[in-house]
């Protein structure tokens, strides 16, 4: 008896083991490659099967300055890091309260609305970038961050307010009442009863909105102007070229270094989601 | 604290009730989004429709008034249909497939693991990569000669070579297996952040293979968590239909157009080729079809939640 | 062809900086300059105006402009700020400009396809005022040093004939690259496996890419673009099209008579050719565009290919080519005639410092900077000069067969459509179809020729279609 028990549990960490492999190979194997090959010359890259000889600090340092300085890239990283900080902010600021209000308040017309604002995001990108380019130049912002968070946080918007009514739908209104009943108000029980309890959600529905925003390529190419000004994606499209062939290596190193921030700051926000775990236990 | 609210609403003065009942309406809390995004929308929205019923004429840089000209021209384009079919395919293969290994993950990643919280990170990398570094990565990947992919495949399985991204339908494949690399960190992290709010005794049980497993799985998780399963499948949903950045830096639609999509179609017509108005009424065309397909939904999964 | 770190990289401060220094020149126009005549060596300074340019990613046309901003700065007065964006982005922004009669850049940079549509309906400004004003073009400057042919091609348009070169009016100048094709084959495995020269006819260049073809040594014959890309038109259709003097179209645009001919004899040949080409290819090549062809030459695994010389010209660099010591050059098969290319700086009418923006691209299509563009970036010349001169050539051993082909090479025979990129893209499709085998030689070019005629139709080219 006690030696099937162990069996099943030797079993069952060896399928752990084997999923998490196959996870891993499967997930990492691309990004690994992307690496790899921002360590090597562009003719290195060429090489089946891939040589995975000595990468020499010379190729590499090569590489990095030739993405973060020749090619800007620093500059690029700077910028899409402020206007995803800052539309990121606003999007929450702004959205978080009307999820709120479509989770605990029953009105006529409440799913209506809530399509509505998910139906902003109906529209392919395409077909409004040029509209909203000129709304951002008849308010003088082309060119500038301001201009660039402008319609980020509408494209934000819908994603904050379902995803985060979601996750309200999650929490008891019994809380909220219980609050109330203390005296507080609606906006007091979101403030300081609801919104710490929304942890997970709050810090899910950040990584989504700015990585989705940092990911934006569009919308950015026609609001900046200047090199000074561009964001990521728009730096990065210029490395698909028509009459040159495609530097691999630089690509990959460019994919290396702009997943850089959004990595930190989502590691950094990942722990709000574990502190969650507890928090989710009050409910 | 309940005096000092009280004091503050008293200090009010003139009334209190207005105060308190503003306090407790939705629209304080529903009304910013809604102007901000009405600021933005409606133009765009009117100007869009206006030159979808116009022909621009790339010459003189004039428009042309056809009515439904262009609707009619596009229902009347065979590629239309090519590009319908696969943008339905690679909708429905890439929503279901990150839906399903989305939460199979999100399941596992519930466990007891070593490196949780590393294996967290490293499942939503793909998603912050930049797409156009992700299309011209797996550009590189898939490549037949000096693709790492078709290399593993030919000496591991001694497959013949295959031809990923310039014949069919291997290039519909392909972008299928990119979208599902680089979005079912999506589904994962929401699927995973929704479980949290699930008791641990009912997970365990879900976790047991066989029968019993499935059915706590089905009949208790999943409509548990029905509300975080609806986000996923209307924003990646949408998101697929309106796939454009992998099939343009991957396989340009082809063979012929036996892997384009209908943004992919719009984004020919409306920049490469400045067909203004056939473009904003394909555009169109898309939102009615994301609106009938959301709206089924709606009716069909969401009826009993809208209650 | 290393890229150099650029001297000042910009910042936050540099942008507020320029902004600020457009508020400026906004504020007071063109009327700030002063005739520093002594200082400048004749030519007008522009203190404080920005200038803003553009030109397309990885091709090297912006990045020694972007060594010398701080010296357009001393020498002009200019804040310039260079751009790089891809292609299609570029056309994308710059149409959107001339549209919406905001144009973003002051000097923008257009590919020949794109004249018809941009140049063609007049929005741009015609540059021979400034080129013939002493106080804004230095005697030395040299005009007639450019490359006839490829002044043709990209600087002047006839806006009343629909059509490039002249008699037609100055509105593009160049200093971004020239471009022709050229024929890359390698020496070693020609005298290896006894091919005496270069092929003369598209069926020798089979024969050649037969002989070639040893996969199991791993080195194939040939590769093309297979690949649905715009390439397949330009670089293997367009050439094999017109170097046996196929014409694409008869007739004017005048006249608005004229006839596509993608149906014809030569069509199908050129077409053909490049599916027999198939078996002499690496089995991928239908997934090929232009970067892989030429990875595959550099990585030494095909004998002989047709190319860009811009690209080519990465298969002689040691640090970027495994061949580089035994490659050779040769002008393509058939009468000598390639595709050319090649971009043009021009100023939008809608743009306010107009005066500034001819001064930067003055400065920029200068013997020097040409010169030096060509030695540190390895790009294509287009000024006569440095083409004879010897460090060029020294540097560039197929510089001498690149010049006689931008002697002779001609643009795509769309050029004068503004639906020019249409008229690329869409046979593309067939080709591509053609290639992977779902359609035969003489369908796609059937298919090709109606998509076209569809297009002209639409356009009204032809009054009696």
């Amino acid at each position: 008896m006690g030696g099937e028990v162990r069996l099943s549990r030797l079993a069952d960490r060896a399928v752990t083991w084997t999923v998490l492999a196959v996870i891993l190979i499967a997930v990492a194997t691309p990004f690994a490659f992307m690496v790899i090959t921002s360590l090597k010359t562009n003719l290195d890259t060429l090489e089946v099967p891939p040589n995975l000889r000595i990468f020499t600090w010379e190729t590499i340092r090569h590489n990095y300055t030739e993405v973060l300085r020749a090619r800007s890239f620093l500059t690029y990283t700077k910028n899409s890091i402020v206007i995803v900080f800052g539309s990121t902010l606003i999007a929450m600021l702004l959205g978080t309260p009307a999820a709120y209000g479509f989770s605990r308040f029953s009105f006529r017309g409440r799913h209506d609305l809530a399509f509505w604002i998910l139906s902003n995001r109906f529209m392919p990108v395409i077909a409004i970038v040029i509209p909203i380019s000129r709304i951002v130049a008849a308010l003088g912002a082309l060119d500038t961050y301001q201009g660039l968070m402008i319609p980020y946080v509408a494209l934000e918007i819908p994603l904050v307010v379902w995803v985060m009514r979601a996750f309200f739908d999650d929490i008891s209104p019994e809380i909220d009442e219980a609050a109330m009943a203390d005296g507080c108000g609606r906006w007091a029980a979101l403030w300081r009863v609801i919104l710490p309890l929304a942890g997970p959600g709050l810090a899910t529905t950040a990584i989504f909105s700015a990585i989705f925003t940092w990911n934006e390529f569009l919308m950015g190419l026609f609001i900046v102007t200047t090199a000074a000004s561009q964001t990521v994606p728009v730096g990065a499209a210029g490395l698909l070229t028509m009459e040159r062939s495609i530097e691999w290596n630089v690509t990959a190193t460019v994919g290396v270094v702009t997943i850089v921030p959004v990595l930190a700051f989502s590691l950094l926000i990942q722990r709000h989601i574990v502190r969650g775990l507890t928090a989710g236990a009050v409910k | 604290m309940s005096e000092r609210v009280q004091a503050r609403q008293v200090a009010a003065g003139w009334a209190p009730r207005f105060w308190k009942r503003l306090d407790n309406t939705p629209w304080l809390f529903i009304l910013p989004v809604t102007l901000y995004l009405l600021a933005l929308s409606i133009y765009p929205l009117i100007s869009s429709f206006v030159i979808s019923l116009h022909e621009y004429h790339i010459d003189s840089r004039t428009f042309a008034w056809v009515g439904w000209g262009n609707y009619a021209a596009i229902f009347h384009d065979r590629e239309f249909y090519t590009a319908l079919r696969n943008t339905v395919i690679f909708s429905i293969a890439t929503v279901t497939l990150e839906l399903g290994l989305g939460m199979a993950l999100a399941l596992f990643a519930t466990r007891r693991l070593p490196g949780r919280s590393l294996l967290r990170t490293a499942l939503i990398i793909p998603m912050m990569t930049t797409p156009m570094v992700v299309g011209l990565m797996w550009r590189f990947l898939f490549n037949t000669d000096f693709g790492i992919v078709d290399y593993l495949l030919r000496s591991l399985f001694g497959l013949p070579p295959i031809n990923w991204l310039g014949s069919a339908p291997y290039s519909l494949i392909s972008l299928i297996i990119v979208d599902i690399w680089q979005w079912t960190p999506f589904a994962f992290l929401i699927l995973y952040a929704g479980l949290q709010t699930i008791p641990d005794d009912l997970l365990e049980a879900a976790r047991v293979d066989g029968a019993r497993g499935a059915q706590v799985l089905r009949h208790v998780i999943v409509p548990l968590l029905q509300p975080v399963f609806t986000v996923v499948i209307l924003f990646r949903g949408m998101d697929s239909f309106r796939a454009f950045d992998t099939v343009y830096t991957l396989t340009f639609g082809g063979p012929g157009r036996e892997s384009a999509t209908l943004s992919f179609i719009a984004y020919l017509e409306g920049f490469a080729y400045s067909h203004l108005g056939l473009a904003s009424a394909m555009s169109y065309i898309m939102v009615a079809l994301i609106f009938a397909g959301v709206t089924a939904y709606r009716l069909t999964v969401m009826r009993w939640a809208e209650k | 062809m290393e890229r150099k770190p650029i001297a000042k990289s910009y910042s936050r401060r540099k942008l507020l900086k320029t902004g600020a220094g457009m508020i400026a020149g906004a504020a007071v126009g063109t009327s700030l300059w002063r005739d520093m005549a002594a200082a400048a060596g004749g030519v007008k300074k522009f203190e404080g105006v920005t200038v803003n340019s553009v030109f397309v990613s990885g091709e090297h046309d912006d990045t020694l402009l972007r060594d010398r901003i701080a010296d357009v700065k001393e020498k002009l007065g200019i804040n310039l700020t260079v751009t790089d964006l891809g292609a299609g982005a570029m056309h994308d922004k710059i149409a959107e400009g001339l549209r919406s009669g905001h144009s973003p850049y002051d000097v923008s940079t257009i590919v020949g396809f794109w004249l018809a549509e941009m140049v063609g309906p007049g929005s741009f400004e015609p540059l021979e005022k400034y080129l013939h004003d002493p106080s804004l073009t230095p005697a030395d400057f040299d005009f007639g040093d450019f490359v006839p042919k490829h002044l043709d091609y990209i600087s002047y348009w006839n806006l009343a004939e629909h059509r490039n070169g002249r008699p037609g009016q100055l509105f593009l100048l160049p200093g971004p690259h020239s471009d022709a094709h050229m024929v890359v084959y390698r020496k070693d495995l020609f005298d290896k496996y006894g091919v005496s020269a270069p092929p003369k006819t598209w069926d020798q260049y089979v024969q050649v890419a037969r002989k070639l073809h040893h996969p199991a040594d791993g080195v194939y014959g040939t590769a093309f673009v297979g690949k649905l890309d715009p390439s397949i038109s330009l670089s293997e259709w367009g050439n094999r099209l017109v170097s046996v003097g196929g014409r694409m179209f008869t007739g004017s645009l005048k006249e608005k008579t004229v006839t596509p001919h993608l149906d014809s004899p030569e069509s199908v040949a050129a077409l053909e050719n490049m599916v027999e080409l198939l078996a002499y290819s690496p089995p991928g090549v239908s997934g090929y565009a232009l970067t892989e062809v030429a990875d595959a030459m550099s990585a030494g695994r095909i004998g002989m290919t047709l190319m860009w010389v811009t690209v080519a010209g990465r298969a002689w660099a040691p640090n970027l080519s495994k061949v580089a010591g035994t490659v050779g050059a040769a002008v393509p098969p058939g009468n000598g005639v390639t595709i050319r290319g090649g971009w043009g700086m021009g100023i939008p009418k809608d743009v306010k410092n107009k005066e500034a923006a001819w001064a930067v691209i003055r400065y920029y299509s200068t013997k020097e900077a040409d010169k030096a563009r060509v030695l540190n970036y390895g790009t294509a010349a287009v000024r006569t000069s440095t083409f004879r001169d010897p460090d060029v050539v020294k540097a560039y051993p197929y510089y001498p067969v690149f010049g006689t082909l931008l002697e002779n090479a001609t643009p795509y025979p769309s050029l004068p459509f503004p639906e020019s990129w249409e008229m690329v893209m869409e046979p593309s499709k067939f080709w591509n179809l053609a290639v992977v085998k779902q359609l035969r030689p003489k369908e796609a070019c059937q298919k090709a020729q109606d998509a076209v005629q569809q297009i002209l139709k639409k356009g009204g080219w032809n009054k009696s279609a």
